[in-house]
């Protein structure tokens, strides 16, 4: 892993300034325009929100019937739209709502908050109005996918678990990293190189119970939406995806408490007005309660294992311009084996994100955000031989992000996000006095991360928009802390020896340098070009392109296929460089059957560098040098997806299709030659569809298959140390079978009644995940059978898994 | 010391359901393996030398008979280890491994040489009796004898210890790896063997050896590959790190040896 310490990491930084200018002198020439453009024009402006519970919908459109003005609502609700003076019938739509329609005179500026009504199954289809029912072939971003949580909830799922991400596993180019995991691969990325934030938290282990469910609460979610390409300027620090995902804010119309009792785990939701229509609440937690089966049995009853979890929020209206919102969110999972040893991890989240609307045309959202990550681990197989060990990540940030709408085609976006990073890579203490362990500490490591981004997105023409931008991004090493000095000058190198293979220069270290507090002692900056563009071929279709450019500063290191909690996140430091990649994206839309049928082929390719391996047989607990067990390299991957989704009506769903290769490539790993990436599947389809038959039975069904994926198998065996050994040959050169499951759930709503004053709901819902019990391969592992012969043995975690779920509500 | 403690934990935390398959590996030739040591116990030093097999085969690995084996110490004369049967090649009798010596591999088989080096660290201070106590069923325990050393760590740190334990002539499968990294120099601490409860009359027997940090890592990396870890929780399976250059698999170690033993009564 050869490196310069503070060299910098493109040319293009070097440049930096003298683009940000250019830019800057874009922005003031747009400026300058929409100024020339003010008297004649007047900005309608509001929030959109759903009438039920006054939740902002994201996403909705308002359109000036009979011209292509229009706007959507940002991620708060809110809407800016510029018209000249004069009368209008304005539409106001989002999917799944009865559009309203409002008739106007313009004749100055005007706020209009909207509520917009949700359809009822009833209503035999929904017809969207408007042009931007078709936004997905007329708006510039693609590699992009919103889904809200009531799709989610009819999309039968492991154990009967909502779970947004599994579902955004269903999509094409976003696959589960192992059979029921919610670790995400995006693209041929790895694990690590998924943006997951809550709130605009980051949230670095997004799993409990070793993957297999998402720390997020199904009944506190409102909205995702994940890039997997095309990121915004907005968006930074991990190179294949974002997962951007927003709590409710709390029903601010009535009060309600619903929830959900299921097989493994119980859910239980309060939400309320603080004061009508102007401030709310929500508070949701969620426990497993496998544990208390285990003492049912002799096998399993020291085992420990439960996790849980705590969402809650509260929202205030300042002012007709000011809103607060202060969330929170705390997970824990513990695993373990009666007092003899266990281990957990858990997130903790804090935001404070103050809303302000600084004119019609000016929209401001800053927010204080701090997320916790801890994972532990305790052993104690006696009085003498016993431990407790912490680790940690603290952030601190502060974001600060401006819309400003020029004109109904023009839209200026910038801000800034830092964030002060602090690592406690490993605290030991002794559980008892007695241990022969010794408290002992790694030292924490600190570094700041800023970004500062602009971005505008324009109609250049009537067929062609484009979204360009750029974000600068800075990292730094703070002190205090210590960086290592090697004596071969490297942390890692080829042996001599024994060519194609790494060793580690752990036991070469020489040196040690020592920085005070506060120094910002190694830096590294980028600037990561941004592009979207459409181009509307006709009425029903447009072509999209898309590049961007992404860093990634913090890197997982992990040496197994689950999530064990025990996987730890390392900062770029002197010799370990910013991950990097490119990924350009072209792609054709085209909707059918007005609008309620969406389809769209999308190729990319995706070029990575530094991309972090861990070497071979690294050692990588409680190690300080850490950079001394991994290895840089390279990694590419590109593919073909297609997807035609139905979001209207009482059938409801989507098909994919996935045709796509990944490798990597990092001296010293099979001879230096490129290889496949551990999860690179050459095929993968899914068929999701839901079916509602009335209002009280509706049926949901998901189909997966994939092509298997990588692995390493031995080519032979010897013996050593009285033992049979495998002989292992190149990495991933092998295949695991096919992947391939059906799900099936139905879903039994009790009968409404108008009439009651207090409108109880309830459900059951009873799904089968693996129908057909296929036993996916998981993994391999070689060893004796009960004979004594080397043997092959594939394991398995799921099996046919049938469940039941009773949701309330009241 | 924290590499036994992981390993541990991950073998029981976790049971995924596993079933035999027929799979066609194939084999990319033979490659040598070489194992060998010098111990400070008369007469325990030797090198073993084999071939690697295919993996589906139920051939034994094939054993190399017409090497020729060099020891040397620190920068003395070559001693010559001799084959004696199905690849194992022995010094003369007498030959014991000297403390903080350097000891030189040199292994030539058909004109291609190996050679590896390791360095014999004396063992920490280990008490001559070991202490026994009855201990009534705990968890998944049986009732038996608790045993335990005490033993003071007086090499500073970092050394690498390797500790096998057993009854009645029969070591436990498996191989304890510990440092002394988080072990305070020179306190005297007790230390009770893990997940072992012999029973009345067993003549229990502990075999330390104290080896470099190149031979500790092979070790390491073969405990994990053959840890028996289920799927989530396997490692990328990979090669042990040998010490031993030029080509071949296996390692090579010196070690001062230690043993205890004592009959439970």
């Amino acid at each position: 892993m050869l490196t310069q310490p503070n060299e910098p990491i493109l040319s293009f930084a070097a440049h930096s300034n003298k683009t940000m200018k250019k830019l800057l002198l874009l922005f003031l020439l747009f400026c300058t325009a929409a100024a020339l453009n003010a008297q004649s024009r007047f900005t309608i402006s509001g929030t959109i929100k759903d009438a039920a519970n006054g939740e902002e919908l994201i996403g909705a459109t308002v359109l000036a019937d009979g011209t292509t003005n229009g706007a959507a609502s940002n991620e708060y609700g809110f809407y800016s739209l510029s018209l000249v003076k004069g009368k209008y019938k304005l539409i106001f739509s989002y999917t799944g709502y009865t559009t309203k329609t409002i008739d106007i005179d313009l004749d100055a500026n005007k706020t209009i908050n909207i509520e917009l009504a949700e359809n009822t199954v009833e209503v035999e289809e929904v017809v969207v109005t408007g042009e931007k029912a078709d936004k997905n072939i007329s708006e510039n971003k693609m590699s992009a996918v919103t889904l809200d949580v009531k799709t989610a909830k009819k999309v039968p799922l492991l154990l009967g678990e909502t779970d947004i991400i599994k579902v955004a596993q269903l999509l094409p180019g976003i696959q589960a990293a192992g059979d029921g995991s919610t670790l995400t691969i995006v693209r041929g990325g790895n694990i690590d190189h998924n943006l997951v934030q809550l709130d605009e938290a980051v949230v670095y282990n997004p799993s409990h119970v070793v993957g297999f469910f998402s720390v997020f609460n199904g009944d506190a979610i409102k909205d995702f939406e994940i890039y997997k390409g095309g990121t915004p300027a907005q968006f930074g620090g991990r190179l294949a995806s974002v997962m951007d995902v927003r709590m409710k804010e709390g029903n601010s119309k009535a009060y309600s408490v619903y929830g959900g009792i299921g097989v493994l785990s119980s859910r239980l939701t309060v939400e309320g007005p603080i004061k009508k229509d102007q401030h709310s609440f929500i508070v949701s937690a969620r426990r497993s309660y496998f544990d208390l089966f285990f003492p049912l049995s002799e096998q399993t009853k020291n085992v420990k294992a439960y996790f849980g979890d705590l969402n809650a929020k509260v929202n205030f209206t300042l002012s007709k311009k000011d809103r607060l919102f202060l969330s929170f969110y705390t997970g824990k999972d513990v695993l373990g084996l009666g007092s003899l040893f266990g281990f957990g991890w858990g997130n903790s989240t804090g935001t404070v994100r103050w809303n302000r609307i600084i004119n019609s045309k000016m929209f401001m959202n800053t927010s204080f955000i701090a997320s916790r990550y801890n994972y532990n681990l305790q052993f104690n197989i006696s009085p003498n031989l016993n431990l407790e060990r912490n680790n940690y990540i603290n952030d601190l940030g502060l974001k600060s992000d401006f819309t400003y709408y020029i004109t109904p085609k023009s839209t200026m976006r910038f801000g800034l996000f830092n964030v002060f990073h602090e690592f406690r890579p490993g605290e030991t203490e002794p559980i008892t006095s007695t241990s022969i362990i010794s408290a002992a500490a790694l030292p924490r490591k600190r570094a700041f991360e800023q970004a500062y981004y602009i971005s505008h997105k324009t109609d250049v023409t009537t067929r062609l928009n484009v979204e360009y931008g750029g974000r600068l991004s800075v990292f730094s090493n703070v002190g205090a802390g210590r960086e290592f000095t090697y004596s071969n000058g490297t942390p890692t190198y080829v042996d001599p020896a024994n060519p194609g293979v790494r060793i580690s220069s752990m036991l070469l270290i020489n040196d040690t340098t020592n920085y005070a507090t506060g120094d910002f002692y190694n830096t590294y900056a980028g600037f990561e070009p941004r592009v979207n563009a459409a181009y509307r071929l006709n009425a029903v279709s447009s072509v999209k392109l898309s590049y961007n450019r992404m860093f990634q500063y913090l890197h997982l290191v992990q040496n197994t296929t689950a999530s064990t909690g025990q996987e730890f996140w390392v900062p770029s430091n002197p010799y370990i460089k910013p991950q990097r990649a490119d990924q350009v994206a072209v792609g054709y839309f085209r909707n059918f059957m007005n609008n309620k049928l969406e389809a769209s082929a999308e190729v990319y390719y995706k070029d990575m560098r530094n991309t972090v391996e861990v070497i071979d047989n690294a050692d990588l607990d409680f190690t300080e040098a850490i950079e001394s067990q991994l290895v840089q390299g390279r990694g590419r991957s590109y593919g073909l997806e297609l997807l035609v989704r139905k979001q209207q009506g009482r059938l409801n769903g989507w098909v994919s299709y996935t045709l796509s290769r990944s490798q990597r490539k990092a001296e010293g790993i099979n001879n230096g030659e490129w290889y496949a990436f551990r999860f690179d599947r050459r095929h993968y389809a899914t068929a999701v569809a839901t079916y509602d038959f009335n209002d009280r039975v509706s049926v949901g069904a998901n189909f997966v298959f994939a092509s298997g994926e990588a692995a390493t198998v031995p080519v032979g065996y010897y013996v050593v140390n009285g033992q049979e050994v495998e002989l292992y040959s190149k990495r991933n050169s092998f295949r695991l079978a096919p992947y391939h499951r059906l799900d099936l759930s139905l879903t039994l709503n009790r009968k409404k009644n108008p009439d009651k004053k207090y409108k109880n709901e309830s459900s059951w819902v009873f799904s089968i995940y693996n129908v057909y019990n296929r036993k996916n391969w998981f993994s391999l592992a070689f060893k004796d059978d009960d004979n004594g012969q080397r043997s092959v043995y594939r394991t398995y975690l799921f099996g046919i898994i049938p469940s039941v779920t009773y949701n309330f509500k009241f | 010391m924290k590499k036994i403690i992981y390993a541990l934990a991950l073998v029981i935390t976790f049971s995924a359901c596993e079933e035999k398959i027929d799979l066609d590996l194939s084999f990319e030739g033979q490659k040598p393996v070489i194992e060998g040591r010098v111990t400070t116990e008369t007469d325990s030093s030797y090198v073993q030398l084999s071939y690697t097999a295919p993996y589906n085969s139920n051939e034994k690995p094939q054993a190399i008979t017409t090497a020729v084996v060099e020891m040397t110490k620190d920068n003395g004369a070559a001693v010559i280890f001799n084959h004696i049967a199905n690849g194992m090649y022995k010094p003369a009798a007498g030959y014991v491994g000297a403390k903080n010596s350097t000891y030189h591999l040199k292994v030539v088989i058909n004109g291609k040489e190996y050679t590896s080096t390791s360095k014999l660290e004396p063992m920490f201070t280990v008490d001559d009796s070991l202490i026994h106590e009855f201990k009534p069923k705990e968890g998944f325990l049986d009732e038996g004898y608790s045993v335990t050393f005490w033993g003071t760590y007086d090499q500073a740190p970092v050394k690498n210890y390797w500790f096998k334990y057993g009854k009645n002539d029969t070591l436990e499968e498996g191989d304890v790896l510990f440092d002394n990294a988080d072990i305070e120099l020179n306190k005297r601490s007790a230390f009770e063997l893990p997940f072992f409860r012999p029973q009345k009359g067993d003549s229990v027997m502990l075999y330390f050896r104290s080896i470099d940090v190149y031979a500790y890592n092979y070790l390491y990396a073969l405990s994990m590959l053959n840890s028996g870890a289920p799927g989530p929780f396997q490692a990328p399976p990979a090669n042990p790190p040998t010490n031993i250059k030029g080509g071949a698999l296996g390692f090579f170690y010196a070690a001062d040896v230690v043993r205890r033993w004592k009959i439970m009564n």
